[in-house]
């Protein structure tokens, strides 16, 4: 994995501008852990994550003559990824949320930790996202606001509800 | 789970969201996404993946196809940081439907009011002007503000900074999509605003609004980027933004350009500090959100209540857009005569302003923290002052906006505009001020809001009570003066009775030595038994309240009713600072008499009024332009004696509640302290309440809509010659002061020639009607025959008299008559506007009345206009009550049929289009009246004049006018002579037997000139009969007609005080 400065970044867009497909390589191998940490965030799943990853480079890919500054190359393909998570979510059917990902998932280090996943992963697609994004990728409620485009007053409720939804999932789960 | 924190500094004291977010930390942890495990192979078969797919999959449908734009234009338009702002304005800004909603409230009061013309829709577009104009825009500069605000705390700027936007692209696309998003705004508030204010005015309006939104814009980014310099940029740059919008376009210009330039160094500030940002060099730090009103903070009192109630409702100095439609509400009936008194606004502020402070007090008492708080050093001083500040941040835009009506001349032409709007601020503030301080003291010992509240109500109940008792007792001791004052005049006893007995007879009078026993009530319970014992400057200060402000009217009044200019302008001074010298004895903590002895104690009390009042004086002729003589009564009879009086004791309050109030210890029951909150409370209330009145007061009586003259009592009530207006012979200060320097004789004499044009009006009104006869107004001319008349009168009266006592009294008629020309001058000048040009007709026609002829007659008539301001008045509440273009050209015509020589057509327009405020009058009956009344008036002036011609040529030569009257036998003359003459030490009779031969002799004049109606009335009278009667008090006498074709006799009897109609009576009289 190489470390690209953006300036690199800046030029290898710069030929993919310029209809250089060669440039594609190096610039996904250039964001692909950028890519990876904020898809499996959202995800928590290998299979989907690297499904979206594609998706997201096939259309920036497409794309990618539109793009006005080069530098900001990687704002803009965070957010194409993000919807693109949405996006796929959206059209997963709920059973298949149930499946073990254990296979294909780091292990468990603790019981508490495996409580804690499956209480994420039983929440509804709008609070995981919005709490992975606050919680996980760590990003503000005014960036969370411009990346779902809804107000940020919303994304104040979402985040209090899932965290709600969240604690009582948990506390199902002691009970249990 | 019944915690409803969203917000992340709300939840520092919440245990559950404490958990929550101990949750979500643990949750950030245990879910953070492993290492990624893809490799270079990964993305080698990724790009491979995606170049075939790339061939054969079209890009998805939903996503827009933005091709890159190069322009800078397009640069600006379409960019990321656009769709990031576009979100967030439109959360803030107005959607359609708010904005449509704006409108309609604007538009609703004209619908509901039925604003037709006049004042009314005068002051309500005014309202309409500033809300759309200004508070409209305020607001969105504001939604604005917040949202680059909100970009700021949110580090959005930076991201867009690291992706490689450049800062001067940032700040462009700040500013320009900001300006996009409001011009639909704007665009309409200048369509709405076009029929009203002309096309071209509103789009440069439009266009001056757009320049100041974009600048303001740069200015917001760099206040909240490089604050140090921005603050300083805006200080210049806002207030020059404000008067563009509301100023003169040369105003505008020149504040844009200015703006302009400050908008130019904000935007190189804000991209210089991006730059160092993007540069790493100046990194910005989170900052935890600041208050927008953190300069407000800084600014208020180191009260902690204050500070916290500010930071916990920080919208607290917002909402303008509620309270700009309160202050629609508040200033359309503030200047709309007829309607909501602003005496019920004040007193509505003041209810409020004491709801706000009781629940203050009473929710700390019922959430349990009151007791926390009080042992923290908080004191009622404290409260006091959280609280009054509280209601002035949460009404100051109801203050400004109702301060800027009055300012932009809402309130009428004659009104002082500047002292109008420093009036009706201060008046507002106090009454806010004095409401808060009454429900915090309400509020101190209730424990529930039940009981606050039903205090708070009966204190202000008391005090409203208080007010009027007040004024009340203020009044009735002016009458009682000016009666006494005019007994010096035994010719008007009867008048003076009469006034005084249905003063007596008025239910109102019963009840101001119930009032006053109250007021004096309340002022012993407040002071207790012995005022001098009493060590507790508390109780002094209540005393002070409740004696000092009639004492106050008292004094005024003594001033008002001598009728110098010199005294006025020297007494006033010294009044306002002796009564500010006696208030301010409760400032002194200790007693009074060492409070006095305190070194350079009475600089404040004592200069404080008189430079407020030299202040307003100075402000007033330079803002007047004009001759401070000729400007000096219309100010002395108007503002400045309330305006003073507002300042004055706006100041003292404060100084005095601030030192001398809440000192003793709180006692379970303090009746003295509740003594004088309320006693604070009225006074406050009290001086726009009587400023009010006495602008109330000036209106005539007839102007109120009283329409039924013949009720009132006969003697109370004078149809004045110089202006025909019917008047209350106490109506009003300046009508007793006109009173006061005519004599009683003058006012027989005044009443002689009212009541030939009364005769005259019934005998028109019994012919045919109306009389539709084009006569001109009552004119230079006719007021020239009463000085003409001058020695004929004096002739005239040593003809009768034979010893020296009617000698004098022949006398007494020739001064009091040059009296009353100097009155009607006088007059003149407190009515008219064109006070220089009233000023040089007198001029001309006592000196030189050749030079009058010579002017040209359009002056003339403009100083008649103004002289005789009934004309003037008349013809305005025609234009107002719907005259419309084709009635003022036919009265312009009539006019000018008249007289021709005198009547400038154009001039007459120019009165017709003269403004004169409107007080308490409207409606299309009342126009209708006032038509035939003008008429009336224009025919009566008409035979006036033939009546004064004609007596001044047979009174002439000499001798004594009675042989001239046609028809009177030679015996019956003698006998009516001899009469007479045994008689002539009454001045009674000596006014009766002028009234009877000028009545006959306007009888004839009237013939004469009516000689060409064939149909008159008059040409058909067959004879007249004059009878007399001698009472136990007066004589009476009567002048009968008889027309044959009537079939009986209809008798008109002539006494003191007018004609009256009655049937037949067989008295003594001769045949004429």
């Amino acid at each position: 994995m190489v470390d690209h400065r953006p300036a690199e970044l800046e030029k290898l867009v710069l030929r993919l501008q310029g209809g250089d497909p060669s440039a594609l390589e190096s610039l996904i191998s250039a964001t692909q852990d950028m890519g990876w940490q904020t898809a499996y965030g959202l995800l928590q799943n290998r299979e989907e994550t690297e499904d979206a990853l594609q998706d997201a480079y096939l259309l920036a890919y497409q794309k990618i003559g539109q793009l006005q500054e080069p530098r900001a190359f990687a704002g803009w393909f965070k957010r194409i990824l993000v919807h693109r998570c949405l996006r796929l979510k959206q059209r997963q059917s709920p059973l298949e949320l149930d499946h073990d990902p254990a296979e294909h998932e780091p292990a468990p280090e603790v019981e508490a930790t495996l409580d804690l996943r499956t209480a994420f992963r039983k929440l509804a697609d709008g609070d995981r996202t919005v709490l992975g994004l606050r919680e996980v990728l760590d990003l503000s409620y005014d960036e969370i606001s411009a990346l779902l485009e809804v107000p940020l007053s919303t994304v104040k409720t979402r985040l209090y509800h899932a965290r709600q939804r969240l604690q009582r999932f948990l506390q199902r789960g002691a009970s249990r | 789970m019944n915690c409803s924190h969203s917000e992340p500094e709300n939840t520092l004291d919440c245990a559950e969201c404490q958990s929550l977010l101990a949750l979500s930390a643990r949750l950030g942890s245990r879910l953070a996404p492993p290492p990624s495990p893809l490799g270079a192979d990964w993305a080698r078969r990724t790009a491979e993946a995606v170049l075939q797919r790339a061939q054969s999959e079209p890009p998805p449908p939903d996503l827009k196809n933005r091709l890159p734009g190069q322009s800078p234009w397009r640069s600006v338009h379409s960019n990321p940081l656009v769709h990031i702002v576009r979100r967030e304005r439109t959360r803030r800004m107005f959607r359609l439907p708010g904005l449509a909603a704006v409108l309609l409230l604007y538009a609703l009061p004209g619908w509901l009011f039925n604003f037709a013309g006049g004042e009314e829709q005068w002051a309500y577009m005014g309202v309409v002007r500033l809300g759309l104009t200004v508070v409209l825009p305020l607001f969105l500069l504001a939604a604005e503000s917040a949202s680059l605000s909100s970009l700021v705390r949110g580090r959005c700027l930076e991201e867009m900074l690291h992706a490689g936007m450049p800062p001067g692209l940032l700040t462009d696309t700040l500013a320009f999509n900001g300006l996009r998003a409001l011009l639909p705004v704007l665009a309409l508030i200048g369509l709405v605003l076009a029929p009203l204010q002309g096309g071209g005015s509103m789009l440069a309006w439009c266009g001056s609004a757009a320049a100041v939104f974009a600048c303001v814009s740069y200015l917001t980014q760099a206040a909240l980027l490089v604050p140090q310099r921005a603050t300083r940029i805006a200080a210049v740059g806002l207030p020059l933004a404000v008067g563009s919008l509301a100023g003169t376009p040369a105003l505008a210009v020149g504040c844009l350009a200015t703006l302009s330039l400050c908008a130019v160094q904000a935007r190189r500030d804000s991209q210089l500090r991006l730059a160092g940002i993007d540069q790493g060099k100046a990194p910005a730090a989170r900052k935890r959100r600041t208050p927008w009103h953190s300069l407000v903070l800084s600014r208020l009192p180191n009260s902690a209540v204050l500070r916290r109630e500010v930071q916990r409702h920080p919208e607290l100095p917002l909402a303008p857009l509620g309270l700009a439609a309160a202050a629609l509400a508040a200033a359309a009936a503030w200047w709309s005569p007829g309607s909501v008194s602003p005496l019920l606004v004040l007193a509505g502020l003041c209810a409020v302003a004491a709801w706000e402070g009781q629940s203050l007090l009473v929710r700390e008492k019922t959430s349990g923290t009151f007791e926390v708080l009080a042992h923290s050093n908080l004191d009622r001083r404290d409260w006091l002052q959280a609280a009054g500040w509280l209601s002035v941040l949460r009404w100051w835009p109801l203050v400004l906006v109702t301060s800027l009506c009055a300012l932009s001349g809402t309130g009428g032409t004659d009104t002082w505009l500047p002292g109008a709007a420093v009036g009706t601020a201060l008046s507002l503030t106090a009454a806010l001020w004095s409401g808060s301080r009454l429900g915090v003291g309400s509020g101190w010992r209730c424990a529930s809001q039940r009981s606050a509240l039903g205090q708070t109500a009966r204190q202000l109940g008391v005090s409203a009570v208080t007010c009027l008792v007040v004024l009340k007792v203020a009044f009735s001791l002016r009458d009682l003066l000016l009666q006494w004052h005019s007994r010096d005049y035994p010719v008007v006893s009867e008048t003076l009775d009469a006034s005084l007995g249905a003063l007596l007879n008025s239910p109102e009078l019963l009840a101001v030595p119930l009032v006053a026993l109250f007021t004096w009530w309340c002022a012993r319970r407040a002071v207790g038994d012995d005022v001098t014992s009493s060590a507790r400057d508390g109780n002094l200060w209540a005393a002070a309240s409740a004696l000092g402000f009639p004492l106050v009217i008292f004094l005024d009044l003594l001033v008002e009713s001598h009728n110098s200019q010199t005294v006025r302008l020297t007494a006033l001074p010294c009044l306002w600072a002796g009564l500010a010298f006696w208030l301010s004895a409760p400032l002194r903590p200790v007693s009074v008499y060492a409070g006095w002895r305190q070194p350079r104690s009475w600089v404040l009390p004592l200069l404080l009024p008189c430079l407020i009042w030299l202040a307003c004086c100075v402000t007033f002729w330079t803002t007047r332009n004009s001759d401070w003589l000729a400007s000096a009564p219309t100010m002395t009879d108007g503002l400045a004696h309330w305006l003073p009086a507002c300042l004055g004791w706006a100041v003292l309050l404060v100084l005095v509640a601030e030192r001398a109030g809440w000192q003793a210890p709180a006692s379970p029951v303090d009746r003295g302290a509740a003594l004088r909150r309320w006693a604070c409370a009225a006074l406050l209330l009290a001086a726009p309440a009587w400023a009010q009145l006495r602008n109330w007061q000036l209106v005539e009586s007839w102007q109120r809509g009283t329409p039924d003259i013949a009720s009132w009592p006969p003697a109370s009530r004078y149809l004045r010659l110089s202006d025909g207006r019917r008047v209350f012979l106490q109506d009003s200060p300046q009508n007793i002061k006109f009173h006061n320097s005519v004599s009683p004789f003058t006012l027989g004499q005044l009443q002689y020639f009212d009541s030939s044009l009364d005769s005259n009006l019934v005998a028109s009104s019994l012919s045919r009607g109306p009389v539709s006869a084009s006569l001109p107004p009552f004119s230079p001319e006719a007021f020239a025959e009463l000085q003409r008349l001058r020695p004929r009168l004096t002739a005239l009266a040593y003809e009768v008299a034979t010893n020296a006592d009617v000698a004098a009294c022949g006398e007494q008629v020739i001064n009091l008559l040059d009296r009353a020309l100097h009155c009607f001058w006088r007059e003149a000048l407190r009515r008219g506007d064109q006070t220089r040009a009233v000023a040089a007709w007198r001029e001309h026609v006592r000196f030189d009345r050749a030079l009058v002829e010579r002017q040209q007659v359009v002056w003339q008539v403009r100083a008649t206009v103004n002289l005789f301001h009934r004309w003037q008045e008349a013809l305005l509440m025609l234009r107002q009550n719907h005259l419309n273009a084709q009635d003022r050209s036919l009265i312009a015509h009539e006019l000018e049929q008249t007289r021709p020589d005198l009547v400038d057509r154009q001039v007459v327009e120019e009165s017709l289009q003269y403004r004169l405020p409107k007080r308490g009058w409207g409606g299309q009956e009342e126009a209708t009246r006032l038509t035939r009344w003008l008429w009336h008036r224009l025919a009566l002036a008409r035979l006036n004049q033939a009546a004064a011609l004609r007596s001044s040529v047979r009174a002439g030569g000499g001798q004594l006018s009675l042989g001239p009257i046609p028809g009177l036998e030679p015996e019956l003359e003698k006998d009516w002579r001899a009469e007479l003459l045994r008689d002539q030490q009454s001045v009674s009779r000596f006014r009766l037997l002028l009234q009877a031969c000028r009545l006959v002799l306007a009888i004839e004049e009237a013939r004469d000139r009516l000689g060409s109606y064939p149909t008159s009335w008059i040409n058909r009278v067959g004879s007249y009969r004059v009878a007399y009667r001698k009472t136990d008090s007066s004589y009476s006498l009567r002048l009968s007609l008889w027309v044959p074709e009537l079939q009986h006799d209809e008798l008109l009897y002539l006494t003191s005080t007018g004609f009256r109609m009655s049937g037949v009576e067989e008295w003594n009289s001769w045949r004429i």
